[in-house]
């Protein structure tokens, strides 16, 4: 299970995170939606430990973490949990190949490889260098490298903002079937379409704090004026 | 034009080649102190942006508003009566020049360690690498390849500043074709020489750093 707990976090005086809760467990989908700044990246960094929260707590599997700490955090979770960036950085002095196979520490696991690589339609530039594929192709080899590294807790943050709908729908589609196989998965994102088609839970933000959440029901039937007001915008763009 | 620069060449080569001895020798000292003190100079300059950062700054802002010349005389004429002590213009040619590309080296490591994307860490940092693996499969390449051309562009402008060894009497190749001219008087073949010997040097190291820059400069912010 993957749970956070009252997490607050502050920059600069300015409140980022609001005792923001949530869990995921293995298998589940939470889509976390909400206007730019709303602070969903920051949640996500949050729970990957990436940034630490002034307060709360985070449970990955069996360890809990706890906010405020001094001390240093002596277990790391990754790569059991990983986080893909909306910027990616996929490193460019490796190839494809080599950029997502470099955290398998040589342990390739080769029917996992090739059953990745197929499903993201990565073959024909494996061998090639980050500067000759597209941001499209990047996108995929991102969440290649994640997913090789078989975690049971996966962050996703606006993966699919620099796609075109057919290939924010080729990753979507797999995402399912990456739950399906236990593994948890807390998605950022702007596409409320698909957030609707494939999520468990969905959390909606505002301004660091969540103003609804609930299963996808919420992206039809929102409860509060703001998230139907977000919604209502969403269409009018689409 | 050919022959008689065939025939000096001929004439002249144990000069000639004593001068270019001197010429590298003076290269090699300078490319080692300055690669070496200016790798770890402006690696102290990135982690400590306050004091070393701020005096890097300072001593670059310095030494680029002084003509070499000028701190080339400065340091063999008027440095060395004010301490009463007599350096061989070669030791300070060496020590000035090192000076500069200490600076120019430093500038290059800073610059690319300041710029260097941390999201690249953090990748490998949550993709489960450690530390060392992240320094030295991530970090490194990725700075290496960013500072290689630079710094070879540098070190080639040094070889070329060489030149100014010659006026306070080093026996470098400039100097040593200036010696020759004086006694046969062929500017034209004797300077052409001296042009080949330092196209023969610095193309293949200008070639080089082309070749680097196209093959692994990369621009960091589109990955």
């Amino acid at each position: 299970m993957l749970q956070a707990t009252d997490l607050n976090r502050k920059i600069a005086g300015k409140d980022i995170l609001k005792r923001i809760s949530l869990s995921v467990a293995p298998g589940e989908i939470a889509c976390v939606i909400g206007p730019s700044g709303a602070g969903k990246t920051s949640l996500l960094r949050a729970i990957s430990l990436l940034d630490r929260p002034d307060s709360g707590a985070i449970v990955i599997g069996n360890t809990e973490y706890c906010f405020p700490s001094e001390r240093k955090m002596l277990t790391a979770p990754y790569p059991n949990l990983t986080i893909v960036f909306q910027q990616l950085f996929i490193w460019p002095h490796l190839t494809i190949r080599e950029n997502i196979t470099l955290p398998l520490k040589g342990d390739v696991d080769t029917r996992h490889f090739e059953e990745v690589v197929a499903s993201f339609q990565m073959k024909e530039f494996l061998d090639r260098y980050p500067n000759e594929v597209s941001v499209g192709q990047k996108q995929r080899a991102a969440l290649a490298r994640a997913l090789l590294l078989k975690p049971t807790y996966l962050l996703l943050d606006e993966v699919t903002s620099a796609l075109d709908i057919e290939q924010a729908h080729l990753i979507l589609s797999h995402l399912k079937e990456i739950a399906a196989k236990g593994v948890a998965i807390v998605l950022a994102t702007h596409a409320l379409h698909f957030a609707g088609k494939i999520s468990n839970k969905v959390i909606f933000l505002d301004e660091g704090e969540v103003v609804e959440s609930g299963s996808s029901e919420i992206l039809t039937k929102p409860k509060t004026e703001r998230l139907r007001k977000f919604i209502g915008a969403a269409e009018q763009v689409v | 034009m050919i022959y008689s620069v065939v025939h000096i060449i001929d004439k002249y080569k144990e000069a000639l080649v004593g001068g270019l001895l001197t010429t590298l020798a003076l290269c090699f000292i300078v490319w080692i102190v300055g690669l070496l003190l200016g790798c770890v100079f402006g690696i102290f300059a990135h982690r400590n942006k306050e004091e070393v950062g701020k005096s890097l700054d300072a001593l670059s802002f310095l030494l680029s508003s002084i003509p070499f010349l000028v701190l080339l005389f400065w340091l063999y004429y008027p440095l060395q009566e004010l301490l009463h002590i007599a350096i061989s213009p070669f030791i300070t040619a060496a020590f000035a020049l090192s000076m500069l590309n200490t600076i120019l080296v430093a500038q290059i490591v800073r610059t690319a360690l300041d710029e260097f994307p941390n999201e690249f860490v953090i990748a490998g940092k949550v993709c489960g690498l450690s530390e060392r693996r992240i320094l030295t499969q991530i970090e490194f390449p990725i700075i290496l390849r960013q500072v290689l051309p630079q710094i070879l562009s540098a070190e080639v402008q040094i070889l070329q500043m060489t030149v100014f060894a010659s006026l306070i009497s080093a026996q470098e190749l400039f100097r040593v074709a200036q010696q020759i001219n004086a006694i046969i008087y062929k500017p034209i073949e004797i300077y052409t020489t001296l042009a080949l010997f330092f196209i023969a040097i610095c193309l293949p190291l200008n070639l080089l750093t082309y070749r680097l820059k196209e093959k692994y400069t990369r621009n960091l912010s589109e990955t």
